[in-house]
C-alpha cells in the first residue's frame, strides 16, 4: 500500500512492449535496476508498469532489444501537477487555507473559567489580560504553569487552581476557600445612642438599662441604652459593670427635600438627520469603514460594539463600533405647572429610594409648591418610621492600680 | 567434491545455503504468489507458463493469468493461479 502511495507520488507510466524478444527485454531492465511492477501478458506483447525516470532508461533497452514500448497509462502527481499547472491561484488558496489555520492555532481564542462563584469572570478576566492571558494572545508567550501560580498568588480567596491549554482553548478551573464567617462582637462594653432625631414609636431591649421610653423625642446622640449598669440597684454607688447594649429602637422621624423644576428648559429638539460612522478593531489595528462621517455641530451619540463570534464559543478579537449620530438643535420648551408638579411628584419618589434604605418605612409624604417667575420651587415633608440605634463604644476607666 | 566443500562449510559456518552456494530461494504463500529470488534470468514469459533459469537448473511455473507482480535484480514474483512448479536441468 505504501509502496502505490509512493509510487504515485514518484508518478510512474504503464506501457506496453511488443516485440520478439519481449523476454530479453525484461531481463534487460531487470539487469539494469529498473523496478518493473504488474507485468502482464497482453496478445501482442507485455504490458508493464515503470516509474518515469525508469521509463526514460528503458528506451534504450527497448532499442537494443529491438521492441517497441508505448504508452498506455499515465497517472501520478508530476502528471497531476503539469495538467493542472494553471490552476495557480487554486493551489494559492489550498495554501492559504493551510496557512490562515496554521496562523491561527497559533493564538488562544476561547477562555473558560469555571468553579467561581464569589469571584466574578471579569475580576479574572482583567487579571488574566494582565498576565497577557487575553483572547487572541500568543500562545509561545504564554505558560500554563506561571498562570496558574499568579491566579493563585494573586486570589488568596482561591486556594486551587488549575489552568490547561488544548488548541486554541484555554480552561481555567479554580475553587474558591470558605467565606470567612461574620464575627459578631459581643463583647466589647457599648452604649447604644440615636442616630437622628425622632419620637420613639417602640424599644426592644436586649441587654443593657434603657434610657427611655415610647413616646419620648431624643435628639440625634441622645442615649437610649445604657451599657454601665449597678450591680446592686437597691444601693447606688456600688460597683459597676460594663455591658455591651444591643437593643432595637423604632422612632418616627421627619426628613423634608427641597430642590426646584425649571418651567422653561433646555432641551434637544432631533432635527431627524442621523449620521452612522462604522469602525472595525481586528486585533490592535483599526479600520475606519466608509461611509457616515460626523459634522454637525451638536448631536447625540449612541455607539454600540458588537463582537465577532461573541455569543458563539469563539470570541474573536474582531469587534465592529457602530457609532450613530442624530442632530439635534437645542432649544428651550415650557412645560405647564401641572406638568412641572407631575415631575417634581416623580423627582421626589426617585429620590426616596436613591436616599433611604431598604429598612425605612415611609409613612407620608407632602409636597408645598411655590413658583416663582420662572422656576418651581418643592418642599417635600417626609415621615418615616425607622430604626435609630446605633452602637458606639464605652471609654472603660481603667482601675487605679 | 568442490561442491560437497562448500556445502559442509556453510553448514558448518550455519550461512544460508541459498546465499553461500547461489542457490534459488522459492517462497510460495499460498497458490497466488511465489517469489523466486537468486534466479539468473527471464527465459519465457506467457500467461500459462514462466521459464526461469537459475544457478541449478530451470524453474518452470503454469497455471493460469499468470503475472510478474515485481520483477527486479534479486527477485522475481509470480502472481496468478499457480498450478504447477517444475524443475528441469538446463
Amino acid at each position: 500500500m505504501m509502496l502505490d502511495f509512493w509510487q504515485f507520488t514518484k508518478g510512474y507510466v504503464r506501457i506496453e512492449v511488443t516485440g520478439f524478444t519481449v523476454e530479453r527485454f525484461i531481463n534487460m531492465a531487470a539487469f539494469r535496476n529498473i523496478y518493473l511492477w504488474d507485468v502482464r501478458r497482453v496478445e501482442s506483447g507485455v504490458q508493464l508498469n515503470v516509474s518515469i525516470r525508469g521509463f526514460k532508461m528503458l528506451r534504450m533497452c527497448a532499442r537494443k532489444t529491438k521492441c517497441k514500448t508505448k504508452i498506455v497509462e499515465k497517472n501520478g502527481l508530476p502528471f497531476l501537477a503539469h495538467r493542472y499547472r494553471r490552476r495557480k491561484v487554486f493551489f494559492g488558496g489550498v495554501l492559504f487555507f493551510f496557512a490562515g489555520l496554521i496562523a491561527l492555532s497559533m493564538f488562544i481564542w476561547q477562555i473558560e473559567i469555571e468553579g467561581n462563584d464569589r469571584i466574578s469572570h471579569d475580576t479574572i478576566l482583567t487579571f488574566l489580560e494582565n498576565e497577557g492571558l487575553y483572547s487572541g494572545a500568543l500562545k509561545m508567550r504564554l505558560n500554563d504553569d506561571s498562570i496558574r501560580d499568579a491566579i493563585l498568588q494573586n486570589f488568596d480567596e482561591i486556594i486551587w487552581a488549575d489552568v490547561y491549554t488544548r488548541g486554541t482553548r484555554t480552561q481555567i478551573l479554580i475553587s474558591e476557600a470558605l467565606p470567612v464567617p461574620e464575627v459578631f462582637d459581643r463583647q466589647t462594653p457599648v452604649h447604644v445612642v440615636a442616630s437622628g432625631e425622632g419620637l420613639i414609636t417602640g424599644i426592644a431591649t436586649a441587654a443593657g438599662a434603657p434610657m427611655v421610653r415610647q413616646n419620648d423625642v431624643v435628639r440625634e446622640g441622645d442615649m437610649l441604652v445604657s451599657g454601665i449598669l449597678e450591680l446592686d440597684p437597691e444601693n447606688p454607688g456600688s460597683t459597676l459593670v460594663y455591658v455591651h447594649a444591643d437593643a432595637e429602637v423604632w422612632a418616627r422621624r421627619f426628613h423634608s427635600l427641597n430642590f426646584t423644576v425649571e418651567l422653561t428648559y433646555e432641551t434637544k429638539i432631533f432635527t431627524g438627520r442621523t449620521t452612522r460612522q462604522r469602525t472595525l478593531d481586528v486585533l490592535d489595528f483599526r479600520i475606519n469603514l466608509p461611509g457616515g462621517g460626523n459634522n454637525f455641530e451638536s448631536y447625540d451619540r449612541i455607539t454600540t460594539y458588537n463582537q465577532v463570534g461573541a455569543r458563539g464559543n469563539y470570541p474573536l478579537p474582531v469587534i465592529l463600533t457602530t457609532e450613530h449620530f442624530s442632530e439635534f438643535t437645542p432649544g428651550s420648551r415650557t412645560r405647564t405647572s401641572d406638568e412641572a408638579r407631575l415631575l417634581a411628584e416623580s423627582m421626589v419618589t426617585s429620590r426616596i429610594i436613591r436616599e433611604f434604605d431598604f429598612g425605612v418605612d415611609i409613612v407620608s409624604r407632602e409636597l408645598q409648591f411655590s413658583e416663582t417667575d420662572d422656576i418651581l420651587h418643592v418642599r417635600a415633608l417626609i415621615t418615616t418610621h425607622e430604626r435609630i440605634d446605633r452602637q458606639i463604644p464605652i471609654t472603660v476607666p481603667t482601675p487605679a492600680q | 567434491m568442490q561442491f560437497k566443500l562448500k556445502e559442509r562449510a556453510a553448514g558448518f559456518f550455519s550461512l544460508p545455503k541459498e546465499v553461500a552456494l547461489d542457490l534459488p530461494l522459492l517462497t510460495a504463500t499460498g497458490r497466488g504468489e511465489l517469489s523466486i529470488e537468486n534466479y539468473r534470468n527471464l527465459l519465457e514469459f506467457s500467461a500459462e507458463k514462466i521459464r526461469i533459469r537459475t544457478r541449478d537448473g530451470v524453474v518452470v511455473v503454469t497455471g493460469e493469468g499468470l503475472a510478474l507482480g515485481q520483477i527486479t535484480t534479486e527477485n522475481v514474483i509470480v502472481k496468478g493461479k499457480i498450478s504447477g512448479v517444475l524443475f528441469h536441468d538446463a
